[in-house]
């Protein structure tokens, strides 16, 4: 019998295409738990993106699933002790779109240096004079803190290193420093908050990451320093954040993720300023789609025919899930 | 002969110090008639034909950035006997990094992304490309021309380039993934093309109808060199039919454009108001470098940085 994969969302259509040939493909209505919950007793794997979530009930209400597939890194919307207590294999993305999420931060970070959306509007409404205040800084010479040296946090510093002259340090509350990476600084965070120009969150979410960066963190960075998150909302305290950027506690920030997706109309953090927002978009580039479509649905098929995964993500009770 | 004076914009004033003589008005200070060699005037803005008249033969105009050829006829003032300073290598890095800045804004659409979320619309499937992996086309390998390109390979991309000055011939050929090429395969086979040539006034655009149409539908162009150096009627009709996925634009010409000009319009361009190399610490230097070459030039009769 052809096993039943349901999608929480569309995918790419190469990794569609190869679910197909072997299996019998379902689009839930919505990813409204409910909604999510109609099919579990038929589902023998799942393919979940980043909105919607698998939690226990689902877990409890599916006996033939034998894998989860999350299109993307992050695993927090993801009941893992529950998948690990019915036998679900989970599998992510992990270094799939590491480019694609490490060339977004970098087009964040510059765009900010450069205050772009500012420049462009100029341009528009033909306000020369503000060309001497939009001139904006070099990244050059200046400081990047790496929160999470996973394969992110890695590519980022990569370019930073190679490609821009920058001096990087990093800080991974997950693994311990390591000579494998780019040649890069491990330092505490405390350390890196204080020395950074520019602050790049690239953790997963998990209790100990929610908040990571709140108020006392904002408040140890410098004034003129830009922070970016192309992680997961929730490890950063948004409202806090809001209040740093209104005050002048630091001087910009480049956000991909949000506390809540999409955020609400009256989030403190849509009218604070001096901000770049991008709707989630970090990984979805078209060769990074691609990449992740393919790589979760061989990966599913594998789980099915009773073969390794090549991106399982460990089971809860080892530490140092990677970003 | 009597020593020569420093004179500087106004606007300079506080960054030149003595004995340097601050104007108001370039027209009204040589007008005057004050003005004598071997004397250096730091200039600030174009001088056209009838102003360099006014320029006495063995003075030197010091202009605070690299391309000058826009700015005066340098044939021209040679022809006179009044010497032309520029700065080389002042603002590299900037103006390497904003490309950058205005290439990954436009292949990640960011300014339309940021306009989404404000607006709570949901993000689309697909969102731009990765440069890793895609072809940069640097047109012009000066400076700015080889940060670029080394910035695109740190990026993982391949680097085609052209190249006409001997110098840029030799880096090219030690430089680890940069590959030489006609300005026409360039154009055929780049994802993201970069204009980092001189342009003179009165100049035919590089890039016109026939060498914009032959580029990739999918394509990307850049330019933090000069406005003139593209047909901007040609590309602003490529960037609205498709026949061009995007633009991200600092120089344009003229500057700025007028207001009903359809190119302001576009969604698929990100613009900015010619401040590639306008970040203050590079301005700084740049003015300190122009004052530099004044004074050397009057203290010496020779700039290190001197146009021919």
């Amino acid at each position: 019998m052809r096993p039943v994969v349901l999608l929480s969302e569309p995918i790419h259509p190469d990794g569609h295409r190869l679910l197909e040939q072997r299996a019998t493909v379902t689009l839930a209505a919505s990813v409204d738990p409910a909604s999510l919950l109609e099919h579990a007793e038929q589902v023998d794997a799942v393919i979940l993106r980043a909105r919607g979530r698998l939690d226990r009930a689902f877990f409890r209400r599916a006996p033939r699933l034998k894998v989860v597939g999350r299109y993307g890194v992050g695993v927090d919307n993801v009941d893992l002790d529950a998948a690990a207590e019915h036998g679900v294999t989970v599998v992510n993305t992990a270094g799939l779109n590491a480019q694609s999420v490490a060339e977004h931060t970098i087009a964040m970070m510059f765009a900010l240096a450069r205050r772009l959306h500012r420049q462009d509007r100029a341009v528009r409404e033909r306000d020369w004079s503000a060309r001497d205040a939009l001139g904006g800084s070099e990244l050059a010479g200046a400081t990047v803190g790496v929160i999470g040296f996973g394969s992110i946090g890695r590519a980022v510093a990569a370019i930073c290193l190679r490609g821009l002259g920058m001096r990087v340090l990093y800080h991974d509350p997950f693994r311990a420093a390591g000579a494998d990476g780019p040649a890069a600084s491990p330092v505490s965070l405390d350390d890196l908050l204080r020395h950074s120009d520019v602050v790049s969150v690239h953790v997963p979410l998990t209790p100990q990451t929610r908040h990571l960066v709140g108020a006392a963190q904002l408040r140890a960075m410098r004034r003129h320093a830009l922070l970016i998150n192309v992680s997961r909302g929730a490890v950063v305290d948004e409202d806090a954040l809001a209040a740093a950027l209104a005050d002048g506690t630091i001087a910009g920030a480049g956000l991909d993720v949000f506390a809540q997706e999409p955020p609400e109309p009256s989030t403190p953090i849509l009218s604070a300023p001096n901000t770049l927002l991008t709707p989630h978009s970090a990984a979805l580039t078209e060769q990074a789609a691609r990449r992740v479509s393919v790589g979760v649905a061989t990966d599913v098929l594998a789980v099915l025919d009773g073969l390794p995964a090549v991106r399982a993500v460990p089971k809860p009770t080892t530490t140092g899930r990677a970003a | 002969m009597s020593a020569g004076t420093v004179y500087v914009p106004a606007a300079w004033a506080g960054e030149a110090g003595e004995p340097a003589v601050g104007y108001d008005s370039l027209r009204a200070l040589l007008e005057s008639g004050t003005v004598a060699p071997p004397s250096a005037l730091c200039v600030d803005e174009p001088v056209d034909d009838r102003l360099l008249a006014l320029v006495p033969s063995g003075c030197l105009l010091s202009f605070p950035g690299t391309g000058v050829w826009d700015l005066v006829d340098v044939d021209r003032a040679a022809a006179r006997g009044v010497r032309v300073s520029n700065i080389a290598n002042y603002g590299t890095d900037a103006i390497a990094e904003h490309t950058f800045a205005l290439i990954l804004a436009v292949t990640r659409s960011l300014l339309q992304a940021d306009r989404r979320v404000r607006a709570g619309l949901p993000p689309p499937d697909c969102w731009g490309t990765t440069l890793a992996s895609r072809v940069l086309g640097v047109v012009g390998l000066g400076a700015v021309g080889r940060r670029t390109a080394q910035l695109g390979a740190a990026f993982g991309m391949h680097v085609l380039a052209t190249a006409s000055r001997e110098d840029s011939v030799r880096w090219a050929a030690g430089a680890d993934g940069v590959r030489l090429t006609s300005l026409p395969d360039l154009l055929e086979r780049s994802d993201v093309v970069s204009l980092h040539l001189r342009y003179a006034r009165g100049d035919r655009p590089t890039l016109g109808r026939v060498e914009l149409a032959s580029m990739k539908s999918t394509a990307i162009l850049v330019n933090t060199g000069r406005g003139g150096l593209v047909e901007l009627t040609a590309l602003t009709e490529a960037l609205a039919s498709g026949a061009l996925a995007g633009a991200g634009l600092d120089v344009l010409d003229p500057e700025p454009l007028p207001a009903d000009h359809p190119l302001l319009a576009l969604d698929n361009v990100v613009l900015s108001p010619h401040v590639a190399a306008g970040a203050p610490q590079v301005r700084r230097r740049a003015i300190a470098a122009a004052l530099e070459n004044a004074r050397s030039f009057v203290r010496s009769g020779s700039t290190v940085d001197i146009v021919r």
